[in-house]
């Protein structure tokens, strides 16, 4: 089996490097370990930034994302009983768009497949080979048949978990982390919004986050113990515990409703450097995609969920 | 964000103090709630 770029792992960073090399006329294989139905369903993040909306429609596969995201153009800083909005677009020209991550996932898969494009679900084994020489490989199960990729290039888009992060010989490897002493508490509800922008709220009990996900779907966070568990928590608590976050002097009220997902995420802030590595006298290389990121997946800068 | 947003377990009043004034000049300096925006959009 012979490709130009054998791609690791069908996130959003593999997907659309396929995607880009797929109109440059560059051929690739992405192989990822989960199967289509997973990596379509997991939640993950939730906010788009505008370079993320540009490059997408940019490049013919952001129009599911313009017809049903939904394009925010401020956001509510919530602190002493008050809310003060922030004029995204008016302060820098840009706008964000929600817009779920495994969304974006199924545009991206369905571009792919429609170019017959080359993803192999549900592989296993995957061992990246030779990566420093001229004739790197990744070796790899499926459907209980062991294959060999050959490529010019092998890029590890798998994440803080893959396989291939750890290929990067330590002496040249340096990652950067910060571990957070809290977590977020989020929650999926059958509600209509609360807000017409997402609420980022400050309070001496804990942050908290009011974002949404469709008219009616909502998801909202609460900064807590990363290692509390979901099950002390039951539904009457956890609005308690967001309305007294959320509690103003205005009026506003948190529209509730059915809590049909509950969850504890871990914060962390990550970044590894050295991410290309060569043979100096070879055209093989592997690289690994440079992303800050928490352990949900959520853009670091925006945590917009 | 995350500094300014979140409760720290291990903050003093004093750090209180500051992450509310922080929070007082992101939302009346426009420089401060410009450099948030552009954080928050991406644009760098």
């Amino acid at each position: 089996m012979r490709t130009q770029v054998a791609i690791i792992g069908a996130g959003p960073a593999g997907l659309l490097l396929s995607h880009l090399l797929h109109l440059q006329g560059i051929e690739s294989v992405v192989l990822e370990t989960r199967n289509r139905a997973e990596i379509e369903s997991t939640i993950r993040a939730g906010v788009l930034e505008q370079g993320s909306m540009d490059l997408l429609t940019q490049t013919g596969v952001g129009d599911r994302m313009k017809k049903e995201g939904a394009l925010h153009h401020g956001i509510e800083l919530a602190f002493g009983a008050r809310r003060h909005r922030i004029d995204l677009t008016e302060l820098t020209g840009s706008a964000i768009t929600v817009y779920a991550q495994h969304e974006v996932i199924k545009d991206l898969v369905a571009a792919r497949l429609a170019a017959q494009g080359q993803l192999l679900f549900e592989v296993s084994a995957v061992t990246p080979q030779n990566i420093d020489s001229q004739t790197p490989s990744v070796r790899f199960t499926h459907a209980g048949s062991e294959y060999l990729l050959q490529a010019d290039f092998v890029i590890g888009c798998d994440g803080f978990h893959g396989v291939s992060r750890p290929l990067i010989p330590e002496h040249v490897r340096h990652d950067y982390q910060r571990i957070y002493p809290f977590g977020w508490f989020g929650i999926l509800v059958q509600a209509p919004p609360s807000s017409e922008e997402l609420i980022y709220a400050q309070h001496e009990r804990g942050f908290s986050l009011i974002s949404t996900r469709s008219p009616t779907v909502q998801r909202m966070y609460f900064q807590c113990d990363p290692k509390d568990d979901v099950n002390n928590w039951s539904d009457d608590r956890i609005w308690n515990e967001l309305n007294a976050r959320l509690e103003n002097s205005d009026g506003w009220r948190l529209k509730e409703g059915k809590i049909f997902q509950k969850g504890i995420i871990g914060m962390r802030s990550f970044v590894t450097t050295t991410i290309f590595i060569k043979n100096p006298a070879a055209t093989s290389s592997m690289a690994i995609p440079r992303r800050p990121s928490n352990v949900s997946g959520a853009p670091n800068t925006s945590p917009g969920g | 964000m995350t500094r300014m947003l979140h409760s720290f377990a291990d903050a003093s009043p004093f750090d209180q103090q500051v992450q509310r004034a922080e929070l007082d000049n992101v939302i009346n300096s426009r420089a401060m709630s410009m450099a948030l925006a552009e954080n928050y959009v991406g644009a760098f």
